[in-house]
């Protein structure tokens, strides 16, 4: 159990740190598509208001034929909301809610996570750099778009997660007991039906002391995304419109610290692919897209299941809807 | 995310209305009515009156005015060597009645649902003048804020839409019979010219009329002029 005090903490605080998720989930009928993973450079109007799901069903491989304590599945539910301070400048609060599970249900975890909160600066490449106006024609959205976005998690979930036996696994927690921060720029152009979309990110995690005394740190993340979306077809009359997506997600791990020493089975470079679909309807948007580890180098392989890489498959459902 | 409401707004605003424009004929411009897309794909102009023009405007390339000789029949051709070429036209008033549109003011007709005062303008501009960024006329009008003539494919062309020399804000406007957006709050929007030759850009404004008569005033303004090079 214990190689899984730091693995499974990332998956958690991935899906709710990952950016992208809900400055994108909805965008018009032609203008540039909205990715399913990554984050494109999508803004709120101003004074205007995102309300946002997102849905994450992990499965892990397993590798020993008897029911013990691998990890089995993950389920991350984020509730969010975004608010357009000005149209250049957006602001997103996240509320995750996470389910953690291996085979033999020794050790289930289920609650909600560390809120967090993240601000977004949109401009674009018109003729020089300028923040995003209040107003773009269609012919406006075709430039060259960009954000950066900054964001920190508050300490609201428990850190202190204890199995039955008082056994305190950090990576099975419900919170991370400090916050972290993220950084991370985006780019995107539409090229008529095509929309390509790059974003790269970067997190960090602050050292933390468990109730039991030991010291945590967890790796740094970086990751590089780009998603390709394709205008399948639009239906101006019933507000309609439905996008294929092809993403390649790249996420390197850094190697988490426990007191202060390296800890094994920790770390290493994931690439997936992302295919999924995203329907459009007046001010909703819905995402359902499946990600799969296709090349994998971690620190440790053999000893990492339960961590990146080692997924059977990711399930990613969205909902976003404009209030 | 930005563009969801806005778009969708438009994209369901769209108005399969007419449009105006001038042709060159010998040594005058011909003012055709009808569908302007279409028609350099195979001609489709509807006839209309020569009654229906109230107002010309040429002006040279001094921004001087000029009295061009101008036809009597449809289509009304306006003669002259005009850099710059205004015409209003006006086909009415307009009442949506169970049994179809009558070309009738709301007061004339039984159980009328809905009724408008119709006004289209165009305005050409073939010789480029500083003095052309500012209205010529009372009217709606489209201003392009630099010389449109000096711009290339793909490049975009940026429009203040004005009426009574005010500006015009969230009004759509069209280009190649599509809508590309919404003027902003000072009347302004980009639209990126994607066919050489002839540029034909669309703008309506809604008015609010006395009631009486019709409901509203319905203005549609378009400005048009060319880019380097044959539309393909």
């Amino acid at each position: 159990m214990r190689k899984y005090f730091f693995i499974s903490f990332f998956i958690s605080f991935q899906v709710c740190a990952h950016h992208g998720i809900a400055s994108l989930g909805v965008a018009g009928l032609e203008g540039p598509g909205a990715p399913i993973e990554s984050s494109s450079s999508a803004t709120l109007n101003q004074q205007g208001t995102l309300a946002y799901l997102k849905l994450e069903q992990v499965r892990f491989k397993t590798y020993t034929p008897e029911i013990d304590n691998e990890m089995k599945n993950h389920s991350y539910w984020i509730y969010g909301a975004g608010y357009g301070f000005t149209p250049y400048f957006s602001g997103y609060l996240f509320v995750p809610y996470q389910s953690k599970n291996v085979e033999n249900n020794s050790f289930n975890t289920s609650g909600f996570t560390d809120i967090s909160v993240q601000g977004v600066l949109g401009f674009k490449y018109d003729q020089g750099l300028k923040l995003i106006p209040v107003k773009e024609s269609l012919d406006d959205l075709e430039d060259w778009h960009f954000t950066v976005y900054s964001g920190l998690s508050l300490p609201t979930g428990d850190a202190n997660t204890k199995n039955s036996n008082g056994y305190i696994d950090g990576g099975m927690s419900l919170g991370f007991g400090k916050p972290h921060y993220s950084l991370g720029a985006t780019a995107t152009k539409q090229f008529g039906k095509f929309t390509l979309t790059l974003d790269s990110s970067y997190l960090y995690f602050n050292e933390y002391q468990y109730a039991d005394k030991n010291k945590g740190k967890f790796g740094s993340e970086w990751r590089f995304n780009s998603a390709l979306n394709y205008r399948l077809l639009t239906n101006a009359e019933n507000k309609l419109r439905l996008d294929s997506i092809l993403e390649l997600n790249y996420l390197n791990l850094g190697r988490d610290k426990t007191n202060g020493e390296a800890e094994q089975a920790t770390g290493g470079n994931i690439l997936y692919a992302t295919s999924g679909l995203r329907l459009y309807y007046d001010k909703f948007s819905l995402g359902l897209g499946l990600k799969i580890p296709i090349k994998t180098n971690l620190n440790e392989e053999p000893l990492q299941q339960g961590s990146e890489g080692k997924e059977k498959y990711r399930l990613l459902f969205s909902f976003s809807a404009l209030l | 995310m930005k563009p969801v409401i806005f778009i969708f707004f438009i994209l369901n605003s769209i108005c399969y209305a007419h449009e105006i424009w001038f042709l060159d004929e010998g040594n005058a411009q011909v003012l055709h009515y009808g569908h302007f897309t279409a028609a350099h794909q195979g001609a489709q102009t509807i006839d209309y009156p020569a009654t229906y023009l109230k107002q010309t405007l040429c002006l040279d390339q001094n921004q001087q005015t000029l009295s061009p000789q101008i036809s009597q029949t449809s289509p009304i051709q306006i003669g002259g060597n005009c850099a710059l070429t205004y015409a209003l036209l006006s086909s009415g008033f307009w009442t949506k009645t169970l049994e179809g549109s009558k070309n009738l003011p709301k007061n004339q007709v039984n159980h009328p649902l809905k009724s408008w005062q119709s006004f289209e303008s165009i305005k050409r501009i073939k010789i480029w003048h500083t003095g052309f960024i500012k209205p010529v006329t009372q009217t709606l009008e489209l201003l392009p804020l630099q010389n449109p003539l000096s711009l290339n494919l793909n490049d975009k062309v940026s429009l203040k839409l004005v009426h009574n020399g005010q500006p015009v804000k969230n009004a759509i406007v069209l280009y190649l019979g599509q809508p590309r957006g919404q003027t902003d709050d000072n009347g302004e929007i980009n639209i990126r010219l994607k066919e050489k030759g002839l540029q034909l850009i669309q703008a309506t404004y809604r008015q609010p009329s006395d009631g009486l008569q019709a409901d509203e005033i319905v203005h549609t303004t378009h400005l048009l002029f060319e880019i380097a090079g044959e539309k393909s």
